[in-house]
């Protein structure tokens, strides 16, 4: 018996550390479960499933093309959730375009969003519907230009 | 043989001794298993290309590494899954491959569950921090303290990095086999414990209820296999009693244990296969050996022939008559019927005479059994004599080599011109060889050179 409590040590010792460590301190377990849903990492306070909405504008924006209001477009949903962009428009210009609304329904397409939406903004201020789809973020690139394309159609 | 200890008991005497029936075939194909995991990997490929999975892969940078790691994800994940089915040897599947082969092919299901699981937690790992701002340390923390299973998934990545080392050979042997075994056993929580952020963080799961569906449907399958087949088994050799009927002495160093008991009337079993015995005394009942048939089983009882090799063969051999005995199995696919009633070459070394002994027994006159046995000398041959009347009663040879390895090095006796020479028709012939893995390997490259196709070589391999 002395030798099968010997052999049986490591691995009870292994198995009752994971289960007690995991009891602890994961967030699934441990009633921190609400931080899960939101996530730290994106920027939405949305609920879980919920798509993102960006609250301010860019005070940048406002300052070159202070007159023009933000027109929104419509809502282009894609397999990972709806896309939306807004715009600045002067003159006929287009001053500043940033998206409202972007998957984040799942980690991964947060993660995703986090890194494609500011570049998009950023491509979409610079050369209107003309950008190129960003790699890895196809369908999100896609909503975005449909979004704008149609924002620019009802002007 | 000599009796040393107990008196062997055999059937009532008005019951004339009977062989008990032969395990049944069973309707697997090879075909069916290849086709089944071909399905699985397609069906689960095919949902990541929809999904965008080659985009990702192919997007560069911070996407290109969240690809890798999804799809090195998915990888360890079905490996994880096929590897538990493997090793739960259900009988259909154990029927066609036999144990050892499942085994075998476990562990490289482990090695890459193993492998497939690191790359995954360092790319994604990686990509979360990068796509976050920050590095791999900060999306480690953000991953434990934030997302829900992430620290399961971490603890369940650590588990199997132990149990993959504590399987390296060199690691291994310096552990005794229990405690490397309950390690292993500690897998089935490491499974369980990566499935939850497969789900909540898995691309592929989230926004897709068939994907969802699919992945898990596979790991309930798995889980009602895996239960279904370990616990049939345990139900089994519970329900099945046996014990102890005499130990007697063989060989050099080399002895036999006698069992029988009521469980005999509901076992089928073929001669070369083999049990894993417990003995159900204070100190060994927690361990289980895995001891080849000696003799064709009858209805008088089953005898298993054991080596000497340490402690615990010793103490099976000084077990007392009426010492209760659980038995699981049988397993092995070692038999003469995968001759298919083709003339046979039995070829055994050392301890693998006990299982050619017992193939022999099941094979008839018409497959004129050629018995070659390497020993070191001639006192380490174990059922010599049984050997001997054996194959005369079915018109084949018993060709005993003795003689240092040394010796062999210079006089190859397996050189396909020697085999011919020896067994002119040896082409025609199914080859068996069970011993060392150098034996089989000599004896594989000679016959296979003497015109033995691979299909008609049939081993078993000792050791888990």
């Amino acid at each position: 018996m002395a030798g099968l409590a010997r052999r049986l040590a490591p691995a009870a010792a292994l198995g009752g550390l994971a289960i007690v460590i995991v009891g602890v301190a994961d967030p699934a377990i441990a009633g921190r479960g609400e931080a899960t849903a939101t996530g730290t990492t994106a920027t939405s306070s949305g609920s879980s499933g919920s798509s993102g909405v960006a609250a301010a504008e860019s005070p940048a924006a406002a300052e070159s093309c202070d007159t023009a209001d933000a027109v929104t477009g419509p809502s282009v949903q894609t397999r990972w959730g709806p896309v939306q962009v807004a715009a600045t428009i002067a003159n006929g210009e287009l001053c500043e375009v940033h998206a409202t609304v972007w998957p984040d329904g799942d980690n991964r397409s947060a993660m995703i969003s986090q890194y494609a939406i500011p570049e998009l903004d950023a491509m979409a201020s610079q050369q209107g519907v003309a950008f190129d789809a960003i790699s890895g973020a196809t369908y999100t690139s896609e909503a975005y230009r449909e979004s704008l394309q149609q924002l620019l159609d009802s002007l | 043989m000599t009796i040393t200890s107990g008196v062997r008991r055999t059937a009532p005497t008005d019951r004339p001794v009977r062989r008990l029936p032969r395990a049944r075939a069973t309707w697997v194909q090879g075909s069916d298993v290849v086709a089944v995991a071909a399905f699985v990997c397609v069906v689960t490929l095919g949902l990541w290309w929809q999904h965008g999975g080659v985009d990702v892969l192919l997007g560069g940078g911070v996407s290109t590494l969240s690809g890798i790691g999804q799809l090195s994800g998915l990888v360890a994940a079905l490996a994880a899954l096929g590897g538990l089915v493997l090793t739960s040897r259900p009988r259909l599947i154990e029927r066609r491959y036999g144990q050892d082969q499942l085994l075998a092919a476990h562990r490289w299901f482990g090695i890459v569950t193993v492998l497939a699981v690191v790359v995954h937690a360092i790319t994604d790992t990686w990509a979360w921090g990068a796509a976050t701002g920050g590095s791999i340390v900060t999306g480690l923390v953000d991953l434990l303290a934030n997302q829900a299973w992430m620290v399961a998934a971490t603890v369940g990545t650590m588990i199997i990095v132990i149990i993959g080392l504590s399987s390296w050979r060199r690691l291994r042997r310096l552990m005794p086999y229990e405690t490397w075994y309950f390690v292993h056993l500690t897998g089935y929580l490491a499974v369980l414990l990566g499935f939850g952020h497969q789900l909540t963080l898995g691309t592929d799961f989230m926004g897709d209820p068939l994907a969802f569906w699919w992945w898990s449907g596979l790991f309930i399958v798995t889980v009602l296999v895996v239960t279904w087949a370990r616990l049939g088994d345990l139900l089994r050799s519970l329900t099945r009693r046996f014990h102890v009927t005499a130990v007697s002495r063989e060989a050099n160093g080399i002895g036999s244990l006698h069992l029988s008991g009521p469980g005999l009337r509901r076992l089928r079993v073929s001669g070369g296969q083999y049990f894993g015995v417990r003995a159900l005394t204070p100190h060994l009942w927690w361990q289980s050996h895995p001891l080849s048939l000696s003799a064709a089983p009858t209805t008088a009882g089953l005898r298993f022939t054991i080596k000497e090799l340490g402690e615990d063969s010793t103490r099976l051999l000084q077990l007392a008559p009426g010492t209760r005995v659980i038995l699981e199995g049988p397993y092995g696919v070692f038999t003469a019927d995968r001759a298919m009633g083709a003339p046979v070459v039995l070829v055994a070394g050392g301890v693998g005479i006990s299982p050619i002994r017992a193939v022999l027994e099941d094979c008839g006159p018409h497959q004129r059994p050629v018995v070659i046995v390497r020993v070191r000398d001639l006192d380490d041959a174990a059922h010599r004599i049984e050997l001997e009347r054996l194959v005369a009663s079915r018109d084949g040879s018993l060709h005993i080599l003795t003689g240092r390895r040394q010796w062999f090095a210079r006089h190859d006796p397996f050189a396909p011109e020697t085999l011919r020479a020896w067994i002119p028709d040896i082409a025609d012939r199914h080859v068996f060889v069970c011993g060392p893995a150098s034996l089989e390997a000599a004896v594989a490259k000679g016959v296979r050179r003497a015109g033995v196709p691979t299909a008609h070589i049939h081993h078993e391999r000792f050791g888990v």
